[in-house]
């Protein structure tokens, strides 16, 4: 292609720009024709011919659109020339289709436009149509007040119907309307203001009376289920809603039951305290300490009937103890009586000691060989006697009155022979009355010796017994014998009324006491709780008896291990062991303990750690008389020092007590020998190789001494009996809950076993949990730890 | 009441029970013996040394005994370690006999054991070397090992006990040690179990007075001596957990979930050899093999007290918490964790 020069290039592009131009001009021109005022202004005009105030309204617009200006005699298309007021004809549309405003704001537009006073019939027209439209707004006005009234009294009375009938959310609908028709009517805007706080107060009262009837079923299905403390906190939160007699009167029992039980656990301890010690004290013969221990039961539950069982087994015991002592001594005069030929002397002994052991050989023995000294002295030879009456002759002397046994219980038994060469038959009464008897017989020599018994139960004061024997023969004798029921002072009942009152008063007054030190506690936060520290309360723990126990009989022969997960509490079993040992009144040892904690000590330091430890522990025993250390307790003490002194110091401890001397190394964290060189280990088993090694015991603790080390030359091999320390068992974690919160908290119903199950008795959780149930009452001033408190804690404790 | 048994603990005296026919035969040797005695774990060696300690201490015979503990000496300082412990250990028996530690005036501890030597040649009397855990020599430097050879030879009248396993980890014996380190012939004596009446004693504890033995029924105790097989450590704790419990059965039971059994009984296992081992678990299993091929293996496996003969001549293993323990191998063998077999 050939190029172009520039100046052809211009020209070029002019030409087409000329060419569009045109073209555009003519597109334009057309379009235009067809969208001009007048054509839109002429289809209103139709439009309005036609009726069709709408579309009148439509076309106006658009013609307003394209010319908004009215005139007289404006040109339209050729030559034609038109009135063009359009908002004259735009007022005219409106006024047909009832828009009077619309209407009369067009014809004042109109006006305003000036254009239309030139044209005198338009004007006319104007004013014409603007005046219809006024008196006819007027009227469209006056007819919608009226119904506007009418409606609005309608809805009023429709309110109150509604009100009437309590349909107060359909009442205020009603007058809605009424305010929508008229804002300023006082009479609604004061009833719906009522209305309104009326239904505030009716679903108020609604949802109290729904909350009251809850809490009610509650506490009554909590009542029934014995958790009292449930029920009492759910009746004050009803009472607090509505006052009402019967769930004031529900509270009021569900505390009653709330106090019976704290108080009931609470006696059981103490009681169970007591008898424990009265049941160790008489498994040691104390048995008169055991009875005033017993004392204590029964200041607080006269009734118990355990420890009555105890007593009563106690005082048959001492009674039993008492009469066999009494039983030796008689015998011995009863022999040496009729020895010398006294067996009235003699039978007065044996009677004495066969009332109380009626069946026993020798007496009875030495009874018979009595009668027979006797009834020879009384049957003489050729002479026919009737039968002789002998009564187990317990009866003393009294001032002109015949003599008369004295006793201190109401059943009484009357025994005794009869001597006679016959059988006899014995009768009896009391005061008159027969009575049964019970006889045996049998021959003694020439004699026939018959044993009666007489049992019956007294009254207060003397009663006369009448025996009567009748021998074969026919001959009979009788004999009287009294006896006096005195009554103990401590079974009369002004004693028990004091002893009761005493008791209540004591009861009171430890309540009180009680209180205060709950109050006092309160006041200081006290909390008995620890977690993270080892026990050393005897008191705080719980349920390592077994192990203590076993560790105690098998200390002075074997060493130990304890082992256990982490925070099962070997620490504080170790600690527990030490105060044991320390306080252990041995007949036969002597335990000096040293406690030594491996954790964070190196291996270089180890034995001077060891050393030291027992130098420490060993001192206050050796006072000056202990040898100083074998070398300085630094880095450079090893083994052959630590024997040295071991050695020096156990033969200073046996000079010191002629017991066997047993020094018991506690050492725990004993898992840091894992880390040390087995030659440390080969080391410190050597000192139990030694021969004083006799006088070394170790309780050792730990998660896992390096068992791996299975090699036959392993220090640890089977060296150590051990001993898993486990969680605790249900009731001791049970215990460990409810002992420390004695006195001070209240317990609902199911806490301490919640506990026990989230801690799976592992007595450090225990602990935890209890510490922090213990700030959380104390931080809300609350006395009583329920299972939402628990759950709440349970979070804490268990950490993110 | 405590408990009189000892369960990890060397015990002389009154707790010291039976091999009194051992003890006789150890405490009147020949002139310059050597004794290897051999035996199994916990089945009492260091005991017995400390026994004859006791009885050379206070007895009639012109030996003096030094108790020695090798465990753990692989040198010649950890040897003489060893040999200063233990002439501090015997330091007031020494003075008694007449010889105070501080003249035994050298520069080194052999050198002082020579003079210790001849101080008790001095009175008449003779050194008893008790070397427990004397697989340690084996593992001595050549040098060390010729240097205690030279002492040793310089010990004349000297006696000497040694203990060990029955193999050392190269699978020799230490017989052969001793005798290259003494020059000696050396006797060999297995520690095994005890016999029936000694091991009933030891059940009974009726060494000690009436007051402080626990309370058994004869039938306790029967059951008690029948189950270990008589090996002084499972009777005693056996007895102790029996004391303990109330009950044979709840003791054995108890005992088994104690996992020292296990380990006790895989450290001796693992004491003997391969071929040792395979004719223990025949027996456990009750299968069949050639006895008269392996009358020298079965000999020593009773000696050591992991067998022993029935009635009626069948081989047997001597307590039952073994036999279960080797037969709960086949399960270890098929592939499953057996670590507790129970």
């Amino acid at each position: 292609m050939k190029l172009q020069t520039t100046q052809q290039r211009w020209h070029r592009s002019l030409g087409m720009a000329w060419v569009g131009l045109v073209l555009f001009g003519a597109l334009g021109a057309s379009s235009a024709g067809a969208d001009r005022w007048y054509v839109h202004y002429d289809r209103a005009q139709e439009a309005i011919a036609a009726e069709d105030w709408s579309g009148a309204i439509e076309q106006i617009n658009e013609s307003l659109a394209r010319r908004g200006d009215s005139g007289a005699r404006v040109r339209s298309y050729g030559m034609n020339l038109v009135d063009y007021f359009p908002y004259l004809d735009l007022g005219v549309a409106y006024y047909h289709l009832g828009q009077f405003d619309a209407a009369i704001q067009a014809f004042e537009t109109e006006e305003r436009m000036a254009a239309i006073s030139t044209v005198p019939s338009a004007l006319e027209r104007l004013e014409s149509y603007r005046q219809d439209a006024l008196d006819r707004r007027d009227q469209l006005a006056t007819e919608l007040r009226t119904r506007s009234q009418e409606l609005v009294q309608e809805e009023l009375a429709t309110a109150r119907r509604l009100e009437a009938e309590g349909r107060l959310q359909e009442a205020m609908a009603a007058l809605d309307r009424t305010l929508a028709l008229e804002g300023e009517n006082q009479e609604a805007q004061t009833m719906l203001a009522r209305l309104r706080s009326e239904l505030l107060e009716a679903d108020a009262h609604r949802a109290r009376q729904q909350a009251h009837a809850s809490l009610l079923a509650e506490a009554e299905s909590a009542l029934s289920s014995g958790d009292a403390g449930l029920a009492a906190a759910r009746l004050r939160k009803a009472l607090e809603l509505e006052e009402n007699e019967s769930t004031r009167a529900l509270l009021e029992q569900a505390q009653a039951t709330i106090r019976n039980e704290v108080e009931a656990a609470e006696r059981t301890v103490r009681i169970d305290s007591a008898l424990n010690a009265a049941r160790r004290l008489a498994g040691g013969r104390d048995l008169e300490g055991a009875l005033e221990r017993l004392e204590l039961v029964f200041a607080v539950d006269p009734e118990n009937r355990t420890a009555l069982d105890l007593r009563e087994q106690w005082v048959e015991q001492q009674a039993s103890d008492r009469a066999r002592r009494e039983r030796n001594d008689r015998l011995a005069e009863a022999e040496a009586a009729l020895a010398a030929g006294r067996p009235e002397e003699a039978l007065t002994s044996a009677n004495l000691l066969l009332a109380a052991r009626s069946g026993d050989a020798l007496i009875l023995d030495l009874v018979r060989r009595a009668y027979a000294v006797l009834s020879r002295q009384l049957l003489r030879p050729g002479g026919t006697l009737p039968p002789a009456i002998r009564f187990a002759d317990l009866r003393v002397a009294r001032d002109d009155m015949p003599p008369a046994q004295v006793v201190d219980r109401s059943s009484f038994r009357l025994t005794g022979v009869v001597i006679d060469r016959s059988e006899v038959r014995v009768e009896a009464d009391v005061e008159g009355i027969p009575v049964q008897v019970q006889q045996t017989s049998q021959n003694v020599g020439d004699d026939v010796i018959t044993e009666f018994s007489v049992a019956s139960r007294l009254g207060a004061g003397e009663t006369g017994f009448r025996i009567r024997a009748t021998a074969d023969s026919g001959l009979s004798s009788s004999s009287e014998y009294r006896v006096v029921y005195s009554v103990p002072w401590h079974r009369s009942p002004v004693w028990r009324l004091a002893i009761f009152s005493g008791v209540m008063g004591l009861v009171l007054a430890g309540l009180g006491y009680r209180t205060l030190m709950r109050r006092r506690r309160r006041r200081r936060r006290f909390n008995p709780y620890t977690a993270g520290v080892p026990i050393f309360d005897p008191d705080l723990f719980f349920g390592r008896e077994p192990i203590v126990r076993r560790v105690l009989q098998s200390i002075h022969n074997n060493s130990l291990l304890l082992h256990g997960e982490r925070r099962i509490g070997k620490t504080s079993l170790l600690h527990q062991i030490r105060a044991r040992l320390d306080g252990l009144d041995d007949p036969e040892f002597a335990f000096y303990t040293s406690y030594v904690d491996l954790q964070g000590v190196e291996e270089s330091w180890f034995f001077a750690t060891l050393g030291s430890t027992l130098r420490d522990s060993l001192e206050p025993a050796l006072g000056a008389s202990v040898d100083p250390p074998a070398a300085p307790l630094d880095q450079e003490y090893d083994h052959h020092h630590l024997q040295t002194d071991l050695r020096r110091w156990i033969r200073a401890l046996e000079s010191l007590d002629s017991r066997q001397v047993k020094v018991v190394l506690l050492i725990d964290e004993v898992d840091e020998l894992n880390h040390y060189h087995p030659r440390v280990n080969q080391r410190l088993r050597s000192l139990f190789m030694k021969r004083f090694s006799e006088r070394l015991a170790a309780v050792v603790a730990g998660v896992n001494i390096r068992r791996h080390w299975e090699r036959e030359g392993s220090p640890w091999y089977n060296f150590f009996e051990e001993i898993s320390v486990d969680p605790i068992a249900l009731e001791d974690a049970l215990q460990l809950v409810t002992v420390p919160l004695a006195g001070m908290f209240r317990i609902q119903a199911g806490v301490a076993e919640r506990i026990a199950e989230i801690s799976q008795c592992k007595p450090y959780l225990v602990q935890k949990l209890c510490l922090a149930l213990v700030n959380r009452l104390h931080d809300q001033g609350r006395d009583i730890v329920t299972l939402e408190d628990v759950e709440a804690v349970k979070a804490r404790v268990d950490g993110p | 009441m405590r408990s009189s048994y000892v369960v990890g603990q060397w015990v002389r005296r009154e707790r010291f029970y039976g091999r009194r026919q051992l003890l006789q035969t150890l405490l009147e040797p020949k002139a310059s013996s050597v004794t290897w005695l051999a035996g199994l774990r916990r089945v009492g060696k260091t005991s017995v040394l400390r026994q004859i300690e006791h009885l050379a201490f206070s007895g009639s015979t012109d030996l003096v005994p030094l108790y020695w503990d090798l465990e753990g000496t692989d040198d010649a300082a950890g040897l003489g370690e060893g040999l200063l412990d233990a002439l501090y250990d015997a330091e007031d028996e020494l003075l008694r006999i007449g010889v105070a530690l501080e003249d035994l005036d050298a520069d080194d501890p052999w050198t002082g054991l020579e003079e210790l030597v001849r101080q008790l040649g001095a009175h008449g009397r003779r050194l008893l070397l008790l070397w427990d855990e004397a697989e340690a020599l084996a593992g001595l430097p050549p040098t060390v090992r010729r240097q205690l050879a030279a002492s040793l030879a310089r010990f004349e009248g000297a006696v000497v006990i040694a203990t060990s396993g029955p193999r050392l980890r190269s699978g020799a014996s230490l017989h052969g040690s001793l005798a290259e380190l003494t020059a000696s012939r050396v006797e060999t004596h297995y520690l095994g179990n005890l016999e029936s009446n000694e091991a009933t004693s030891l059940a009974c504890q009726d060494q000690i007075p009436d007051s402080s033995r626990p309370v058994l029924e004869t039938e306790d105790v029967a059951e008690i001596v029948a189950r270990s097989g008589a090996h002084p450590y499972l009777i005693q704790m056996l007895a102790k957990r029996t004391v303990e419990l109330g009950n044979v059965e709840a003791a054995w039971i108890d005992l088994h979930a104690d996992r020292s059994i296990e380990y006790f009984h895989r450290i001796n296992f693992d004491l003997l050899s391969e071929a040792q081992q395979s004719v223990l678990r025949k027996i456990a299993e009750g299968a069949s093999f050639d006895a008269a091929s392996l009358s020298s293996t079965l000999s020593f496996l009773e000696a050591v007290g992991t067998t022993r003969r029935a009635h009626d001549g069948r081989y047997e293993i001597a307590n039952e918490s073994f036999a279960e323990w080797l037969r709960s191998l086949r399960s270890w063998d098929a592939g499953h964790d057996t670590m507790n077999p129970r």
